[in-house]
């Protein structure tokens, strides 16, 4: 009776590389950016980042999640999730999802000494 | 733009046939040093990788790097019409091109036929392929290769390749029986295309689909020898060279013992 063997993949053994469609698009990509129409990307990124702020302002004026005085955004999300009041997940991820920018950390009032 | 121009049109043929069952959208990526091609197949257990450098084409120009999404079937189709002399250049546009021109001209200039192929759309991921120390480094026949893969294919569907001490059993084993054949070091023959070199660091013993090295012996049309390279527990790779100005490889995962 042959030994019964499986089949391994190259997949498991290489590791996966995001192809490059083509070489010739990142030049394009490039050439594009050379010539000024990354103005584009900073608007969209500006309007993403209204959008993303006027989210997380919601939750800070959300009562149901408790007072925001004196802790961060995600304590208070946190604390929210503790006592199973369903804090949405989107506010978290905005929240982790940019660990640098202040705007996104802190709630509305602190710069105010409550 | 992109244009080459191949003097015996034969080996675009070849190494057309030596992939396109095994890959049958492949994205031929041209810059201005080599074509390149690397295609994986459905099950992703095999893998091929052609690269031609541009002294294999009597004349050769690339301005920038365009990459060619090409369907194997519709290439082979205009192949098919193409004789081993016949002269056959590419050519495409540089600016995003959604056609490649293919100009196929008889050796005596008196017949030209020209195709255009649509190109085809390819998201692929590419396999990064690591510099391996390989343990084993069989080269031998290619046409010797074939015959062994073909021969042991009729008794089972996997070949055990196991290499000690100057000499490599490929075996294969199934419902009727087994089958064992040997072949041992014999560099001293005089003809190299008869001859077998076995180069070992360490045994190995490994066993393989035969289904893609029957595919991958599609190559032996390109080179007279093969070389097999084999290490415990890594995938195979079977290399064919493109005379001085390229190689076909094929990657194979092995088969492994079944946890139970």
């Amino acid at each position: 009776m042959p030994r019964r063997k499986k089949q391994q993949l190259l997949t498991d053994k290489y590791p996966q590389e995001k192809k490059i469609v083509s070489k010739y698009f990142k030049t394009e990509q490039n050439d594009r950016k050379a010539s000024g129409t990354d103005d584009v990307v900073r608007l969209t990124t500006e309007k993403q980042r209204s959008e993303d702020l006027k989210i997380l302002k919601e939750f800070d004026l959300n009562w149901e999640y408790g007072p925001c005085a004196g802790i961060t955004r995600l304590e208070r999300w946190e604390r929210a999730e503790k006592h199973d009041l369903n804090p949405p997940a989107d506010v978290k991820d905005l929240i982790l999802g940019h660990q640098d920018e202040d705007d996104y950390l802190h709630c509305l009032w602190k710069d105010y000494d409550l | 733009m992109f244009e080459a121009r191949l003097q015996q049109g034969g080996l675009l043929k070849k190494i057309l046939e030596a992939v396109r069952e095994l890959v049958s959208d492949g994205l031929w990526d041209c810059d201005g040093s080599a074509i390149t091609l690397q295609g994986m197949d459905s099950s992703h257990v095999a893998l091929v990788e052609m690269y031609l450098r541009a002294e294999a084409f009597d004349h050769y120009r690339c301005d920038r790097n365009v990459s060619l999404g090409m369907n194997h079937a519709h290439l082979s189709k205009i192949l098919k019409c193409a004789n081993n002399d016949d002269i056959i250049t590419l050519k495409a546009a540089d600016q995003d091109p959604d056609t490649c021109s293919l100009i196929l001209e008889s050796k005596g200039g008196e017949k030209t036929s020209d195709f255009v192929v649509n190109l085809v759309r390819i998201d692929a991921d590419q396999l990064g392929i690591p510099e391996t120390e390989y343990s084993a480094h069989i080269k031998m026949s290619a046409g010797e290769f074939q015959r062994i893969c073909r021969d042991l294919s009729q008794f089972g569907d996997a070949v055990q390749i196991s290499c000690s001490k100057q000499e490599v059993k490929f075996s294969s084993t199934g419902e009727t029986g087994a089958a064992n054949i040997t072949l041992s070091h014999s560099a001293t023959v005089d003809k190299e295309e008869e001859s077998v070199t076995v180069d070992l660091k360490e045994p190995v013993d490994l066993t393989f689909a035969l289904r893609f090295l029957n595919l991958f012996s599609k190559a032996s049309p390109i080179s007279e020898m093969v070389t097999l390279s084999l290490s415990q527990d890594a995938p195979l790779v079977v290399e064919y060279k493109i005379g001085d100005s390229g190689h076909i490889r094929y990657f194979l995962a092995p088969k492994i013992q079944e946890d139970e």
